[in-house]
């Protein structure tokens, strides 16, 4: 396992200038939960057939708070599996997930959706916004369930969507804006509970290379300003320029992990 | 659990699938209202008439009997007897008297000839059969005669003479005044001691008593109590016993035929309902777990994914069940004001319990088809939601899939298709069921109607068949004989010649019958019994046969259900018919179809009805024509 503290993140890098300059203050620093890792995985194993190969074998490793990852391999090796344990949006068949210190396998149904509200911002491939709410209330919707006062949730949401340059279209429809757009949207929907962790699916799959980039560019921004994110992707060369490890998984097992150049 | 962002998902999810929701609402609307039709019409139609017995102590059973009164007085100790009225003597009389038009229609009164049955009571109170004077008073000495009111207003006022034709002399009773009885044990009540002068020479000195007993709800516990009358009376001393479930499904009469059709109904809405809600609900869940998943993943509990899928449903299925109540409140008045009429209570409304229940109960079973299906979508993983919300089951319709994947007979696009209900095979199901419903609803709306007004129309007229009425011929049930104000008419006997012989001269004419029609009263039944005689051949004129055979000589005729039901005989018995003085004994041969209702009724040939009814004549004749003949020309 590779030492998280040489990926560690670097206090004393600001966002590039001209990117998206307001979101470093949007940011929320990680918090310190007492401990090395905010994540901790001891031997998890996710089997969806009792007889079937498992979709993640015994797979340990850990990730300090403010680190990027990226977690790579090919279709089907598990790495999406991997970060919805993390996520608590599926349960280990076996083993341990820890997330600031609290045990998510063990956790009941009303459990995680309180863990997911606190800790979580998820970020997916095709959005997954409601298409039936405004974009301003596909925002909202995570700060009213964790109960944020509705005027400072209003804020927050604003502050987000002007900071990611959708403000414009806060009273549209998800349907109404392009995919760049709408994953904006997501990302300001992820981070609007202020998330220690953000979790992010093959963010970029679904968009055009300029559009990716740009999603990719805010990522590590929001990584610069603290922000803990575990990236998804099958993608290496968006691996290497977007985090500083890269966590390699093939057939459900941690093949390779490793330090990247990436900047912070 | 935080309630905004849950009514906001809901909100959300409404505003997204408004097809589904106002299909919720239109199923939940329609069921809603046939339901409320139904139970209203239901409650309505027993209502009035449970609270009149209750309150009048009415006679579940109404014996007339030849024993005599220190015997019938014994009965009243039998087991299970809880109350007893009686005995009363009794006796049938023909009257004339002058009947008024009913309230809002003008036009003198008319002289009116009818068979009473008169009962001997010193008053109209009592354990049993507690009537109640809806004006006058009792009556009190000779010469006094107090009239059943059907609370209609239509009748013979106070003070009206009434001539009793059936006994020598035809003495005068003065109507003093007018009575209701919830069992109609008699249509008049003189003092006791009058009836031996109203009771004409040869005929059988009857009496009357009324019981209650300890089980008198279903028909089978009435013949078990009749039963044990009989037993305790000597042979043949029960001329007729009348139950108090018979006179009670008359009294229902206009409105029971309604009833059942809309009781299926209605339970076939509430099924399909059902059936539809959870389609359209599992539609909904299925087309949402896509959404149940990003909700998840949002930080919504199971909880909370339930109370917004139940919200969602809830919404269009409350706005159903208002307007449903309303509508079947609307629909129910023209039903209700017959209902009203038949017992003269005024208006007649759909019980406020029924308005509050009905759409509980809707709300409760739409709310439980969507909580069970919303439980199993808010048990599901996240990620499992997001999954299945882009596809089946893995494994469901492979095999289907596979199985019509060789037929190559079919194009691909086709059996694709085919496959796809056996992906979800919950949902098929369900679909399945709903059209199957459907279907029955509609064949059975629409083949019922259909089939009941084929059946009207055969039996009243054939496409080959026409009535030919004789002018000046007694009218059945006006009670008067004879022919009105108008120019004379030649008799009768001539009349029928001529038609004879009219009909014999048409080329299209293939059959005829002279037919005769009267009501009479006979002991033993509240109701009139409908006599219909024919002079001949009528086996042809299209009456459908339930069971049994057409009658084929003197001493045999056919009855309808009604008179079965009401003398308790079955096909193949012999029974005995008296009114007044006359009797007639027949062999029932046949059970005929008759959609008009519940009044008994007999078809036989006139000369074996005339000893009943001696006054039984042709009013009209019956004309089978040949095919392609106008019945016009």
């Amino acid at each position: 396992m590779n030492s998280p503290n040489s990926l560690g993140a670097d206090p004393t890098r600001r966002p590039r200038e001209g990117g998206i300059p307001a979101i470093a203050a949007s940011i929320r620093a990680a918090p310190s939960f007492g401990m090395d890792a905010l994540i901790r995985l001891e031997e998890v194993t996710k089997r969806y057939d009792s007889d079937g190969a498992p979709a993640v074998a015994g797979v340990t490793m850990e990730v300090s708070p403010g680190e990027s990852v990226a977690v790579m391999g090919p279709s089907g090796s598990g790495k999406s599996t991997l970060l919805n344990l993390i996520a608590g949006l599926d349960r280990p068949t076996g083993g341990q997930v820890r997330v600031g210190g609290e045990r998510v396998d063990t956790l009941s149904e009303t459990g995680l959706a309180r863990f997911r509200r606190r800790q979580v911002g998820m970020i997916f491939q095709f959005f997954n916004l409601l298409d039936d709410m405004t974009v301003a209330d596909n925002v909202l919707l995570p700060a009213q369930l964790a109960g944020m006062p509705t005027a400072q949730a209003r804020a927050r949401a604003d502050e987000l969507l002007t900071a990611l340059r959708i403000g414009q279209h806060r009273n549209a429809y998800p349907a109404r804006l392009s995919g760049g757009e709408r994953q904006r949207v997501a990302i300001a929907r992820a981070l609007v509970n202020r998330p220690p962790l953000l979790l992010a699916d093959e963010p970029t799959g679904a968009l055009d290379t300029a559009t990716g980039e740009e999603i990719g560019e805010l990522l590590l921004d929001l990584n610069a300003s603290g922000q803990t994110l575990i990236l998804v992707t099958h993608n290496p060369d968006l691996a290497v320029r977007y985090a500083a490890r890269v966590i390699g998984i093939v057939d459900g097992r941690v093949a390779s992990d490793a330090a990247t150049g990436a900047r912070r | 659990m935080k309630a905004y962002p849950v009514v906001r998902a809901a909100r959300g999810g409404l505003s997204g699938r408004c097809v589904q929701a106002v299909v919720i609402g239109l199923v939940v609307l329609v069921c809603t209202a046939a339901s409320t039709l139904a139970f209203g019409l239901l409650v309505d139609s027993n209502a009035p008439f449970d609270h009149a017995f209750a309150a009048q102590h009415g006679s579940e059973v109404t014996a007339t009997s030849t024993a005599s009164a220190a015997r019938l007085a014994a009965t009243a100790r039998l087991p299970g007897v809880t109350a007893a009225a009686g005995p009363f003597p009794e006796t049938t009389v023909t009257a004339t008297m002058l009947v008024s038009p009913p309230p809002g229609q003008s036009g003198p009164s008319l002289p009116s000839q009818q068979q009473l049955t008169v009962v001997g009571r010193a008053s109209p109170g009592g354990p049993v059969d507690d009537l109640t004077l809806t004006s006058g008073h009792w009556a009190t000495g000779p010469g006094q005669v107090v009239l059943l009111t059907d609370g209609q207003g239509a009748g013979v006022a106070v003070g009206t003479q009434l001539t009793v034709n059936s006994v020598p002399g035809s003495p005068h009773l003065t109507v003093v005044g007018t009575a209701t009885s919830i069992t109609h044990s008699a249509q008049a009540w003189v003092v006791p001691a009058e009836i031996a002068a109203l009771r004409a020479r040869g005929t059988p000195d009857l009496a009357q008593m009324l019981y209650r007993f300890a089980s008198a709800g279903t028909a089978a516990q009435v013949n078990a109590d009749i039963a044990a009358l009989r037993a305790a009376l000597p042979h043949g001393a029960l001329i007729g016993a009348q139950s108090w479930l018979t006179v009670k499904l008359q009294a229902t009469g206009p409105i029971a035929p309604w009833v059942p059709f809309i009781v299926a109904f209605g339970v076939i809405g509430l099924v399909m309902s059902v059936l539809i809600v959870a389609n359209v609900v599992s539609g909904a869940v299925v087309a949402g777990t896509r959404r149940i998943g990003v909700l998840k993943s949002l930080g919504f509990s199971p909880g909370q994914v339930v109370a917004s899928y139940l919200i969602q449903v809830a919404v269009p299925a409350f706005l159903g069940c208002v307007a449903g109540v309303v509508a079947g409140n609307l629909l129910s008045v023209p039903l209700l004001s017959q209902t009203a009429q038949v017992y003269g209570v005024g208006a007649l409304a759909v019980p406020v319990w029924v308005d509050v229940a009905v759409p509980v109960a809707m709300l409760g079973l739409v709310g439980l088809t969507a909580l069970l299906l919303a439980l199993r979508a808010g048990r599901m993983s996240a990620v499992q939601a997001i999954a299945t919300g882009r596809a089946p089951r893995p494994t469901h319709g492979y095999a289907a899939h596979r199985l019509l994947g060789r037929a190559h007979l079919l194009p691909r696009p086709v059996t694709i298709g085919l496959a796809g209900p056996f992906s979800r095979p919950s949902r098929t199901v369900i679909t399945f069921a709903a059209i199957v419903f459907g279907v029955i609803a509609v064949t059975f709306g629409a083949g019922l109607g259909a089939s009941l007004d084929r059946v009207d129309h055969d039996l009243n007229l054939t496409a080959e068949q026409v009535q030919v009425s004789i002018p000046g011929s007694p009218s059945p049930g006006s009670g008067v004989k004879g022919g009105g104000p108008g120019p004379a008419l030649p008799s009768l006997a001539a009349q029928e010649r001529a038609v004879v012989a009219a009909l014999r001269a048409q080329p299209g004419t293939a059959h005829y019958v002279a037919e005769a029609d009267d009501d009479i009263n006979f002991t033993g039944v509240a109701d009139h019994l409908s006599l219909t005689g024919f002079g001949g051949d009528a086996s042809w004129t299209g009456y459908a046969m339930i069971a049994g055979h057409w009658y084929s000589g003197t001493g045999e005729a056919d009855v309808n259900t009604a008179f079965l039901s009401q003398t308790g005989t079955r096909v193949g018995n012999t029974y005995t018919l008296t009114s007044g003085t006359s009797h007639l004994t027949v062999r029932i041969v046949g059970e005929v179809f008759d959609p008009r209702g519940g009044r008994p009724e007999i078809i036989a040939g006139t000369s074996t009805l005339a000893a009943l009814d001696p006054g039984l004549a042709p009013g009209q004749y019956d004309v089978g024509l040949k095919p392609g003949t106008n019945a016009q020309a």
